[in-house]
């Protein structure tokens, strides 16, 4: 005799969940649903919490522990993203490029509600230009490279004035 | 009170890493011969400098462990999950990179590097830093410098940098943890 009721399934591959992670609520993205494998036949879930621009972290957590959510991020603040990138989001971003390359990035909120950025297009809110290859020098801009630096800056919504004050925040070399 | 990991870090391994600092210093002359010398000198402090950063953070991850283990009530458990904890940790078999150590530290359940950088905002600049730390780790292992810009030149000044970028992550890692955990389970960890 069956110990177990089997449910249908509360959530859904590709939706939105918020669950405890720590001592935070974060949200998450039904990756799995992989059926009733948990205690008494609750149903487990795999979810994968985005950690841009880290790799991503995946879990499998029970459906009681999970809640649906359709909140969304609140928009990006102008000065929520000249700060991120006056204080060494800029840099890490170009870091990005040093081999040569130029992949896109966007800016989005982290888990904790801060900004960060992402090279995953659906996951980002703001940007999305091409980083300028080769663009830092130590922990600086190549002069060279400045005005291609300042056009990146605006691609996150900045305006010119702002976009300088970042680079010159940070600096150029030689 | 700082974790005993942070403690040997500002002692122990700062006694070697400065004995190797003033090798440097110890090099005498002006020709070419004294510029090999420092720069093998150089070469050698980026590795040890980087050697020591990860185990500051293995020991670190090691303490959180066991802090988190200590404060199960059932003594079955607590190998389960201490052993689970520490199971294929990256900082284990990899150097300590950014994706390295975020990845241990969040099996504790946090969000690492956001609550670092939330913390202290300057740490975004200090994992620049660690990551071309760990580019010229492993560059000077495999004597290949295609990455590092294709010149096996280092400068004294840089590894300096990369050391004080270490050691403020170390303090961030150190308080931010301690807070977190003792938040967690209501104890102070260290």
């Amino acid at each position: 005799m069956p110990s177990t009721i089997q449910s249908e399934p509360k959530f859904h591959v590709g939706e939105s969940v918020s669950f405890e992670f720590g001592l935070r609520q974060v949200r998450g993205k039904i990756v799995e649903d992989r059926g009733p494998l948990g205690v008494k036949g609750r149903r487990i879930y795999g979810v994968q919490l985005d950690m841009d621009p880290l790799e991503s972290m995946f879990f499998e957590l029970p459906e009681d522990e999970l809640q649906s959510t359709t909140e969304a991020d609140a928009p990006l603040k102008t000065g929520e993203i000249r700060d991120y990138l006056r204080n060494g989001g800029l840099l890490w971003m170009l870091g990005a490029g040093s081999d040569g390359s130029s992949p896109p990035v966007w800016l989005r909120r982290n888990t904790l509600g801060n900004v960060t950025h992402t090279f995953v297009e659906e996951r980002g809110m703001v940007g999305g230009g091409p980083i300028p290859p080769r663009a830092e020098s130590g922990d600086k801009i190549f002069t060279p490279l400045r005005q291609k630096v300042i056009r990146f800056v605006r691609s996150f919504g900045l305006s010119e004035k702002d976009a300088i004050s970042v680079v010159d925040a940070i600096g150029t070399h030689p | 009170m700082p974790s005993i990991a942070w403690q040997n870090w500002s002692t122990d391994r700062a006694r070697s890493l400065d004995e190797i600092e003033q090798a440097h210093a110890a090099v005498g002359g002006i020709g070419p011969g004294r510029r090999y010398a420092t720069l093998q000198v150089n070469h050698a402090y980026a590795v040890l400098l980087a050697s020591q950063f990860q185990g500051f953070c293995r020991d670190l991850h090691t303490e959180c462990g066991d802090a988190i283990v200590a404060v199960i009530p059932q003594a079955n458990l607590k190998p389960l999950v201490r052993k689970n904890l520490i199971l294929h940790r990256m900082l284990g078999r990899g150097n300590a990179t950014p994706s390295n150590i975020g990845a241990d530290f969040n099996r504790f359940d946090i969000s690492f590097w956001p609550e670092v950088h939330a913390h202290d905002p300057s740490t975004l600049g200090m994992m620049k830093h660690l990551e071309s730390l760990n580019d010229w780790r492993n560059a000077i292992a495999h004597q290949d410098f295609a990455n590092v810009g294709g010149n096996s030149a280092l400068q004294l000044q840089m590894v300096k940098k990369w050391r004080k970028a270490c050691h403020k992550l170390a303090t961030v890692f150190d308080t931010v943890m301690q807070s977190y955990l003792h938040r967690l389970s209501g104890v102070a960890p260290w």
